[in-house]
């Protein structure tokens, strides 16, 4: 639902903000008592409930609205909202007095139902509609969420109008005639879609007919899939959101729609993966599931032609499948639906989704389990001993007269080994080179980044510690600081970006597995260490922590050398493999290594520097299926 | 923007008819031999072992009933006969057209519409009335809508209903001539056909500058990225 005559303060589109603006969510504050007015208006639209529900099936449950009385809400765009994450609706009853639609409480109630059991019903047909609706958008992504929310508007209304018999078009006349270019057109379309005279709704003055009869013919084409014809809607509300200002120059009611909050944070699963995210919307007037027959033009004249010979094929069939979105576009998405919280966030949570269906089973080491106790005979407690150690039981039985180290016993006790067994995931020591020759992942899809999101996720599935390292020049460190089960801790690591020089840790590297005589004792990076948090254990050498065993993995490129050059760009005239920093480490890790190179060409120039390491490229989209088969492989070659 | 079509005399103004229900319930109740199939009725010519539907005697007999002192001529027959054997599998298609449109025409709740009655003055021009509409109906509508389909769905008879209204020189009595002309510009197929093939066209074109703005946004990205 609209605001109806009231006007909004957004910015121009001239002005368009450079991140797409989420509505923000109305604060609400203690009810107050309701006076008589308030009283019976909660009553009446309370009694509504159930025949709006009805409006959807005998079968549909949801919680009762929120009904908010006078002075409860600042900050509602209008006088209904719903928020899929809460799964409720919430109406504002002051603005419904002022609107003057108490007596329209079914429509009302029955519309922001249809937003949870038809259009979008979830965050992710949401997130697909609001991902194509940036697409037919164009340049005009801050309207995203609002064209989002009116093409559901437009579904549901026709729907419950011309199936359920809820009396849409007496609520819109209660609004009164609309203000400004897309409106109308809605209204139009409205008009349109239920037969009835023009002007109905959309009052008088020029109307666009063509472009309504187009959407009213989008509106039936797409009813039982909003998703698929959100993209062409925005195509051809595009002109008219680009002028769409009014008389006085500011925005209009069209910045006033049926709102949809949500709450920053709320998972979308599925977005980043989904594969029709970004199938390149079709305008209406050329899609052949809209025109029909009409788009043949040139045969739909042949007297031969039966009433079924101007359909065409599926676009669908025919356009490219695979394409998802990319971090970025993720984000704004998800911006857009008001449930970003940072790119970063939107990042992890797009590696996470990515990384999911190519986890791998790291491999544990079987221990047996602590040793159990059985207590045996009498021994006899002799000055000296513990005293605590006396059985004074069994010495008071043996004699009432008590003679230290004569007649004094204590329990002999035995232990036998256990025979359970414990597994011991690998732990995992993940570095990620973020120098400027790597891709950011934050706002590209970066197939080593994934890789690297693999690996971690894969190592936390088993139950195992994972300290993950972001690196690029001198100085410029991030990560969990030690070893961690935080999995967003990690990820975060996984999605850090510096952008500068390459020069890897080696005096973290070899703080966290090499003893302190065998450490190089170079300073370097690692003393100007900026960590992002200190969520795991410090993980030394001689920590406690160093009895499970570890896997060192290096996501970089070219500029891994710097790992078995302590840290220079090229490797020395005397290198000698087995003895660099690197070399020592993965022995002293008992878990094996692993390099992960975004390298073009074959990686034998690695494989002969880095000893006691696996090396696999990744470098494109196609490489990620491979080097997780591959990985699975050789980890348990290494720790079987 | 009003789109015209070849249904309705400009110099004559529309008039109220019977209603839209009405005509399109009437249209609905279409008997099935009037229905015959896509080629079924070919040229017109009788075919030896086949049931036959003559569309130009079942005109002839319509025409007749409207206008019981009417003279069905000769040439009269052999015009309807010339109308129904146009080349190109048209001629199946107006005898199609003419079936439904005569039944329609049959109808007495459409006959005792009161403007009618200065119309249908005497037996030749009630015969000249209803052979124009159902001239307009199989050169007009058929082609773009398939005569098969108009008693199918609530959208075609509604389409057919307006049509053959237009045709008779009436709107539907239930709402205004200003009204029923908005209504028809929405349903007509013809009018909606030259509609799309317009926004279709525009929508090329702002592809066309859309792709050339991607291309270009695209550019400025690259060039952040190479920046950094």
């Amino acid at each position: 639902m609209r605001g109806g005559r009231r006007r909004g303060t957004g910015t121009s589109a001239d002005q368009a903000p450079a991140v797409p603006a989420a509505l923000p969510l109305p604060v609400t504050r203690a009810p107050r008592p309701d006076d008589a007015r308030y009283a019976a208006l909660r009553a009446a639209w309370t009694d509504a409930w159930p025949e709006a529900l009805g409006a959807w099936g005998r079968f549909t449950r949801l919680r009762p609205p929120r009904l908010h009385g006078a002075g409860e809400v600042s900050g509602a765009t209008s006088f209904a909202w719903f928020s899929l994450g809460d799964v409720e609706v919430s109406i504002d009853l002051e603005q419904v007095l002022h609107e003057g639609i108490e007596d329209h409480a079914v429509a009302v109630l029955a519309h922001e139902i249809g937003h949870h059991v038809y259009s979008p019903a979830d965050m992710l047909t949401a997130g697909r509609m609001t991902a194509q609706v940036r697409l037919g958008l164009v340049d005009l992504d801050h309207r995203a969420g609002l064209v989002t929310n009116l093409w559901s508007d437009m579904l549901i209304n026709d729907r419950l109008q011309t199936r359920a018999g809820i009396d849409m078009v007496g609520l819109w006349r209660r609004l009164g005639p609309p203000q400004g270019e897309v409106m109308s057109l809605v209204l139009r379309t409205d008009e349109i879609l239920w037969s009835l005279p023009a002007g109905t709704l959309s009052g008088p003055g020029p109307r666009a007919d063509a472009e309504a009869q187009v959407l009213a013919r989008l509106v039936r084409t797409y009813a039982d899939d909003p998703a698929a014809g959100a993209g062409g809607f925005a195509m051809v509300l595009r002109p008219f959101l680009a002028r769409d200002t009014g008389s006085g120059g500011g925005q209009t009611v069209v910045d006033l729609p049926c709102a949809q909050h949500e709450h920053p944070g709320t998972p979308v699963p599925g977005l980043a993966t989904a594969s029709d995210a970004l199938r390149p919307p079709v305008h209406p007037a050329l899609d052949p599931r809209v025109v029909g027959a009409l788009a043949a033009t040139d045969d739909s004249t042949s007297p031969t032609s039966g009433p079924e010979s101007g359909l065409q094929r599926d676009p669908v069939a025919s356009q490219s499948a695979g394409s998802t979105l990319t971090p970025a576009d993720y984000a704004a998405v998800l911006q857009s639906l008001g449930v970003a919280t940072d790119v970063e966030s939107a990042a992890i949570a797009w590696y996470r989704e990515h990384a999911a269906r190519h986890l791998v089973p790291f491999p544990t080491t079987a221990t047996p389990a602590a040793p159990e106790t059985l207590l045996g005979g009498l021994d006899p407690w002799e000055t000296g001993d513990d005293l605590a150690d006396v059985d004074w039981t069994a010495t008071m039985l043996a004699s009432p007269v008590v003679v230290p180290g004569m007649t004094t016993v204590q329990r002999h006790l035995d232990s036998t080994t256990s025979t359970e067994t414990d597994d011991q995931p690998v732990d995992l020591d993940l570095y990620l080179d973020s120098s400027g020759s790597m891709p950011d992942p934050r706002h590209q899809p970066a197939p080593i980044a994934l890789a690297g999101a693999v690996l971690a996720l894969s190592a936390l599935r088993s139950g195992a510690r994972v300290q993950a390292t972001t690196w690029s020049g001198p100085g410029q460190i991030a990560g969990t600081d030690g070893f961690t089960r935080d999995a967003t801790a990690v990820m975060s690591a996984v999605v850090a970006y510096f952008g500068g020089s390459t020069s890897f840790p080696i005096p973290l590297l070899e703080q966290t597995h090499l003893d302190e005589a065998d450490r190089s004792g170079s300073t370097g990076s690692a003393a100007s260490t900026t960590t992002a948090g200190s969520t795991g254990s410090t993980a030394s050498a001689g920590s406690p922590a160093r009895r499970r065993r570890r896997h060192i993995a290096v996501i970089s490129d070219s500029g891994v050398v710097s790992m078995f050059a302590d840290g220079a760009w090229s490797l020395p005239e005397d290198f000698e493999p087995l003895t660099t920093s690197a070399a020592r480490a993965v022995r002293a890790a008992g878990g094996g290594g692993s390099l992960v190179l975004n390298v073009a060409g074959p990686p034998d120039r690695y494989v002969d520097m880095a000893p006691g390491y696996a090396v696999y490229t990744v470098s494109a989209w196609e490489d990620v299926v491979p080097f997780a088969r591959d990985l699975a492989r050789t980890l348990w070659g290494q720790n079987a | 923007m009003t789109v015209r079509d070849g249904l309705v005399d400009p110099a004559q103004p529309l008039r109220p008819g019977p209603t839209l229900a009405t005509v399109m319930q009437r249209i609905a109740q279409t008997p099935a031999d009037r229905l015959p199939a896509v080629g079924a009725l070919g040229d017109g010519s009788p075919r030896p072992g086949r049931a036959h539907v003559d569309a130009a005697a079942v005109v002839s007999d319509t025409l007749a009933d409207l206008a019981p002192g009417g003279v069905r001529t000769q040439q009269q027959i052999a015009w309807l006969r010339t109308f129904f054997s146009a080349p190109g599998g048209f001629g199946d298609q107006r005898a199609r057209a003419a079936l439904i449109t005569s039944w329609v025409l049959a109808d007495p709740a459409l006959r005792r519409t009161p403007v009618l009655a200065e119309v249908l003055t005497g037996p030749e021009a009630t015969t000249d009335w209803a052979l124009t509409a159902i001239s307009r109906l199989s050169t007009v509508l058929a082609p773009v809508l398939e005569p098969s389909t108009w008693p199918s769905t609530t959208a075609t008879r509604e389409e057919t209903a307006r049509a053959v209204l237009r045709a008779c020189g009436l709107h539907p009595g239930d709402e205004t001539a200003v009204d029923a002309e908005a209504r028809w510009q929405t349903v007509s197929t013809e009018i909606q056909s030259l509609v799309l093939a317009q926004l279709a066209e525009e929508a090329r074109r702002t592809e066309e500058l859309n792709r050339a703005l991607a291309a270009k946004r695209a550019r400025e990205a690259a060039a952040q990225v190479s920046h950094v």
